[in-house]
């Protein structure tokens, strides 16, 4: 009923570990997919390793987290040896960020010429807060984002996921971009802002940084809209990733036309359970309202 | 809708612990359990866990090892300072033990008072071993006199008490009094090597491990050791549990999430 098939494997259920959240080690994705997630997604690798900005690097705001990580990682050669051990049967995704479409293409050849068995490459072009990356980068736009998918069409045959942003205006151009370029899905997305919290005692941002991209329930309804109209303009599949913290948040995007989501801050809320308890609760939503297949509600706000 | 949220207070006292440490004392009460942390936030430095060794007021005591600490040395009484927490998960006392050991190597002390003024207040036979390098770096001993049934000072260099590590004192109270269960927090090398003998002995301990933490909070997963969350899980585990992490006395993992020996 709830399960799913992307890229050509079987996902036990739509949920999948966005990237940066508990996925530094092997043993913590294994723990993560033990925990109940459909598939799980590792820390973006760079080229080299990066320490990350200083912190605070998380902190809680009203609505959602703030977070600056700034890509800690330690470099794609040392992140592949790590992530080559997964034997499980979830499908593992491997997060790569660069800061051009060399970088890009020279992070793909690495996984290619490596052995690791990754279902899907996942480009990210979105961060909020890391100079030279993402965002600050201008990578979301759909030229930029057509130049990285076809540099790394050339280096890799593994499935690419190109995920964007829903701060920036385009993001429906982006996506169409990436599709025509040859990207296997979009994951729709990232944190949203970037965004700050200022502490009134300190009278100082209390990121690290200085500010970060927020995640959670606050953000939920802006990722949503975009999962909703790229849904109109693609047809490979869309993750939505922004603010899942029930069964019915994960029906939410299904109907919007996401076909896995993405589910990162509600760790915070509900715990590691949260993969298990939001699939399982979507799926109790659907039986109750008569669904026999997780696919017929797919886009079902579209019609 | 925090659960962290950021306490800012200034500073009540500055003492100076060792030749290698420093004491400080915030205007603020916790209620924190014993081997939980804060995650003290100095405005562009950063933000590092510290060990609670009381929490009215509370009390932290630093070992001048790094940057941050430098920061916080810059700090006069009276100048701010913000955190979060306690956060973690601590020291669990055993209605069943009447006898207890704690093995504190260098600025380890620090959960371990909390947890020693806990035990003494609920009745416990407290036998502590205080290990150092060397006699100017043996940290709370005064403060223990206070509070423990024995203590037993050891330094590698023999400058004051046994001459030895903390663990070799630890097997010296091991064999005169029947203890029931362990609890240590210091280097883990001599934390592995205390688990070791704890299991030969058949005596429960559990141990406060250290990982390089960002978020605090068990949403990075930078701290982890085997599937465990330091910050989350942890900070205390099991002596059985840490043996089971192949990391364990071994290596740990840099800013970056590299491997590195420990």
């Amino acid at each position: 009923m709830i399960e799913v098939e992307l890229f050509g494997k079987r996902w036990k259920n739509p949920t999948i570990l966005a990237s940066g959240i508990l996925s530094t080690t092997l043993q913590s994705l294994e723990r993560v997919a033990e925990e109940g997630a459909g598939a799980v997604t590792t820390k973006s690798l760079t080229l080299d390793a990066r320490k990350g900005h200083p912190g605070p690097n998380i902190v809680e705001t009203d609505c959602g987290l703030l977070n600056a990580m700034g890509y800690p990682n330690p470099g794609i050669k040392q992140g592949l040896e790590e992530f080559s051990g997964w034997k499980r049967k979830e499908p593992l995704v491997i997060s790569i960020a660069g800061k051009d479409e060399k970088e890009f293409s020279k992070l793909a050849d690495s996984i290619s010429k490596s052995k690791i068995k990754c279902s899907a490459i996942e480009a990210v072009m979105s961060c909020p807060h890391t100079p030279g990356y993402g965002l600050m980068a201008g990578q979301s736009s759909p030229e930029t984002v057509g130049k990285i998918t076809k540099a790394l069409k050339k280096k890799t045959k593994t499935p690419i996921i190109i995920k964007l942003s829903p701060s920036t205006p385009g993001e429906v151009a982006a996506a169409k971009e990436a599709e025509k370029s040859g990207a296997a899905a979009i994951n729709m997305g990232n944190t949203l802002g970037p965004g700050m919290k200022i502490d009134i005692e300190r009278k100082k941002p209390t990121i690290g940084f200085g500010c970060g991209g927020l995640s959670g329930p606050a953000i939920k309804p802006i990722t949503l809209r975009c999962v909703y109209d790229i849904y109109k303009s693609v047809k490979i599949p869309i993750i939505g990733t922004g603010g899942i913290t029930t069964g019915e948040d994960l029906v939410e995007y299904l109907m919007a036309g996401a076909s896995a989501v993405g589910i990162g801050t509600s760790v915070h809320y509900r715990g590691l359970s949260s993969f298990r308890r939001i699939s399982n609760e979507a799926e109790t939503w659907l039986e109750e309202h008569g669904y026999k297949n997780i696919k017929e509600v797919r886009g079902a706000a579209h019609e | 809708m925090s659960e962290y949220p950021i306490i800012t207070v200034p500073i009540k006292s500055i003492t100076k612990e060792t030749e290698t440490s420093t004491t400080y004392e915030l205007d603020y009460k916790l209620n924190a359990e014993p081997g939980q942390f804060i995650m003290l936030w100095i405005p562009g430095t950063g933000e590092r866990p510290m060990g609670i060794a009381n929490n009215e007021p509370v009390t932290i005591t630093v070992a001048h090892i790094g940057e941050f600490t430098e920061e916080i040395r810059k700090l006069k009484e009276g100048d701010l300072v913000s955190f979060r927490g306690p956060m973690g998960h601590g020291f669990k006392l055993d209605k069943n033990s009447k006898n207890i050991l704690l093995v504190a190597g260098g600025t380890g002390v620090v959960p371990l008072h909390l947890l020693a003024k806990k035990a003494k207040k609920e009745g416990y036979k407290i036998h502590i071993v205080l290990g150092a390098k060397t006699k100017n770096e043996i940290c709370y001993k005064k403060r223990f006199a206070k509070i423990c049934d024995e203590i037993l000072i050891t330094t590698d260099d023999g400058s004051e008490g046994f001459k030895g590590n903390a663990v070799q004192g630890a097997g010296e109270i091991l064999k005169k009094h029947e203890i029931d269960a362990v609890y240590s927090c210091g280097p883990e090398i001599m934390m592995k090597f205390l688990a070791e003998l704890c299991k030969k002995q058949k005596i429960p301990c559990q141990l406060s491990l250290e990982r390089y933490m960002k978020c605090g909070m068990g949403i990075c997963g930078s701290c982890m050791i085997g599937d465990k969350m330091v910050c989350k899980d942890g900070p205390v585990f099991s002596g059985e549990e840490a043996l089971g992490f192949k990391e364990f006395g071994k290596t740990k993992r840099d800013a970056s999430g590299k491997k590195i020996n420990l």
